[in-house]
């Protein structure tokens, strides 16, 4: 059971009335920034997804470290940023310089949370790219954690900052769709790899921490993409497949739009076909059921089947909300105006990563809502590992009836790494 | 020999065998995967995981799969990529039967000890747990490391004491690994163990310890502790403690 349960209730409905700071305190800011007030982001995992440079614009945070186990890599970002950027191969000593403030994770799954925990034990705040976890147990301990040490979060689920897509979710909120009964999700697709003998390690990767808390395997180039991609996503040791990783960010729409941030799905059903043969071993593609406790029923599959993107169909018509504009039907809906006393989702703006830093207020996603959309999807994976139907409490969670379920939960991690 | 007999007997040498004759294709999964190295054909492991999600239910089946897997740890012939296969799936079917097989498994060579552990860690029996702090005391270095984590990730209330024997480690990454094992444990007695070694701790220990000893203050709350939970509240708001701890306990 999650500890504080009852203090997490208790705050929440605390908060219904009055805005909580999430930290009650002063600067976090390095006593010599002067002249320039700028917070110091440590960049951790220099691929396509690394955010630090869009979150410094606009001159309120500057990249002063960067981190990769590709020397090439972090060479390359340290040399193009300049300005006394340090570069680090271990995230240890990137969080311990004293010029980092906050971090960026864009690592490989397996690598999101520890380095984040890391952080907010070292009194710093974490932004880390989506899907927050390798499982179920690592979002619940970093979503304690960041609550505990009164540290600011967020996850990397950009789409439900979008201005359309919240306007969007207010007016289904607000009934213009009548009730809502079912959801449709539709994602990428998987890939699949062939088989590769090992290689010897090439130089300048530091293999051993790019294993991390994954069991030892040989290296091949497939499995770390030193070139590019980013192959380990279809490598369950690693990740969870695009189930997770491309799939959050639509899920994460069903999950606000469904007013379900705090919570989950109550039953998980569904297949998936896996690679014949090779490295990939995660679904290809897939077709998962999910039941809610109030009924609504979510569909979650890949986009051969279903348009990616979040569809919630009501008894008056849908929304399809993704990463253009949002479609409805009747696409009336959509021009509708909110009235003066009808409910709105708190706001986005100024409430990004570098706002709460300095605000210490919650960001517009933070841990319980990244650890609880994550949650979503590591459901889909364990159902269809499974193969069966699994009945989920999201209060405790835990899986009712399933002994061999919830040793799905968590994972065992390579020493010396822990949370 | 006649035209029409040869016929008959070159015929009868191409034909594929009679079905009884064929392999079942589980056996044969059984057979290859001894074979299977990571990185490599993953066919044996498909048509295992998919005969176990087939048996869900059925106990006899599971023993006698569970048997197999078992078999694999204890086959010299084995690969490391069988033996990886075998223990992730006893972490999901392996009972009190399991645990000598994994247990062995915990020894010096660490590729081997993150097997058995991966296994260990998740069995809720407390076979499983006694296994683990059996291994305390002849293991060292990453091994270590990795089985105080375990104990940790259990939250094994039995395990306290020899943590806190390693708590003073001359080895500071085990020591650290101790005080964050004891802080996910809670209690009073690691509580105390913490605030007694904080001042005297290594700094990367000492890193350790201020969480380890904030999730203590929670469960000692949660357990109705609460004036063991303000003493530790007190000392962490001490003008030495970092200015991001003492405002972590002020919201407190």
């Amino acid at each position: 059971m999650p500890p504080n349960l009852t203090r997490r209730r208790f705050l929440k409905g605390a908060a219904a009335s009055v805005a909580v700071p999430y930290l009650i305190s002063g600067s976090v800011l390095r006593a010599d920034t002067a002249p320039s007030n700028r917070i110091g982001l440590g960049a951790i995992g220099l691929g396509a997804r690394n955010s630090s440079g869009r979150l410094a614009v606009g001159g309120n945070a500057q990249v002063t470290a960067v981190c990769d186990v590709v020397k090439a890599k972090r060479e390359a970002t340290q040399q193009r940023i300049g300005n006394g950027c340090k570069a680090y191969n271990d995230f240890r000593d990137l969080i311990a310089d004293p010029n980092v403030d906050a971090i960026t994770v864009a690592t490989p799954e397996h690598w999101h949370v520890i380095p984040a925990v890391t952080a907010a034990k070292a009194g710093k705040d974490a932004y880390v790219e989506k899907p927050l976890s390798l499982t179920i147990r690592e979002g619940r301990v970093l979503t304690e954690t960041f609550r505990r040490l009164g540290r600011v979060f967020q996850h990397g689920t950009q789409l439900r900052r979008s201005g359309a897509n919240r306007h969007a979710v207010e007016l289904m909120l607000n009934g213009r769709i009548g009730k809502i009964h079912t959801v449709e999700v539709g994602s990428r697709p998987g890939s699949r790899c062939g088989c590769e003998k090992p290689e010897p390690v090439p130089e300048g990767l530091d293999y051993d921490l790019f294993l991390g808390q994954a069991p030892w395997a040989p290296y091949c180039p497939s499995r770390v993409g030193v070139k590019g991609g980013r192959p380990w996503t279809f490598i369950r040791d690693y990740a969870g497949g695009f189930v997770t990783a491309a799939g959050i960010h639509y899920i994460d729409l069903a999950q606000l739009g469904l007013g379900t941030d705090d919570t989950g799905p109550v039953e998980a059903e569904g297949e998936a076909v896996f690679p014949e043969d090779g490295l990939f071993d995660t679904p290809l593609t897939w077709h998962v059921e999910y039941r809610y406790a109030n009924g609504v029923k979510l569909i979650y599959t890949d986009n051969r089947k279903c348009a990616e993107g979040t569809k919630f169909i009501g008894a008056e018509g849908w929304i399809h909300l993704g990463t253009g504009s949002p479609k409805a039907e009747p696409a009336s809906v959509l021009g509708s105006q909110l009235g003066a006393n009808e409910t709105r989702l708190p706001p986005a703006a100024g409430h990004g990563f570098i706002d709460c830093i300095r605000s210490r207020e919650q960001t517009s996603c933070p841990p319980e809502t990244a650890h609880r959309s994550t949650t979503v999807c590591h459901l889909a994976n364990i159902c269809m590992l499974l193969g069966r139907k699994v009945r989920w409490d999201p209060e405790k969670e835990v899986f009712l009836d399933d002994a061999e379920a919830n040793r799905m939960i968590a994972r065992t991690m390579r020493s010396p790494w822990h949370l | 020999m006649n035209p029409t007999n040869a016929n008959l007997v070159l015929a009868a040498a191409d034909a594929p065998p009679p079905e009884a004759e064929k392999p079942d294709p589980v056996e044969q999964a059984f057979q290859d995967v001894l074979e299977y190295e990571l990185g490599g054909t993953r066919k044996a492991l498909y048509v295992l995981e998919d005969h176990i999600n087939r048996t869900y239910g059925d106990a006899a089946a599971r023993r006698e799969i569970v048997g197999r897997l078992l078999a694999m740890l204890e086959n010299p012939e084995a690969t490391q990529g069988c033996k990886d296969f075998a223990c992730k799936k006893l972490t999901l079917l392996g009972g009190a039967e399991s645990v000598p097989a994994l247990a062995k498994l915990i020894g010096d060579d660490e590729s081997l000890a993150v097997l058995g552990r991966y296994a260990l860690e998740q069995m809720p029996q407390p076979e499983a747990a006694a296994a683990l702090r059996d291994a305390l005391g002849r293991t060292k270095g990453r091994v270590l490391i990795g089985v105080i984590n375990s104990l940790g990730a259990r939250k094994d209330e039995q395990a306290v004491a020899a943590l806190i024997r390693l708590l003073a480690d001359n080895d500071a990454a085990v020591a650290a690994a101790a005080a964050a094992a004891l802080g996910k444990i809670g209690g009073s007695q690691a509580a105390a163990a913490l605030r007694a070694a904080r001042s005297k701790a290594a700094p990367e220990v000492r890193a350790e310890i201020r969480p380890a000893l904030l999730a203590c203050a929670e469960c000692l709350v949660a357990s109705g502790n609460k004036d063991e939970a303000q003493a530790i509240y007190r000392e962490l708001s001490g003008e030495d403690e970092p200015e991001w701890i003492r405002a972590a306990v002020e919201k407190e």
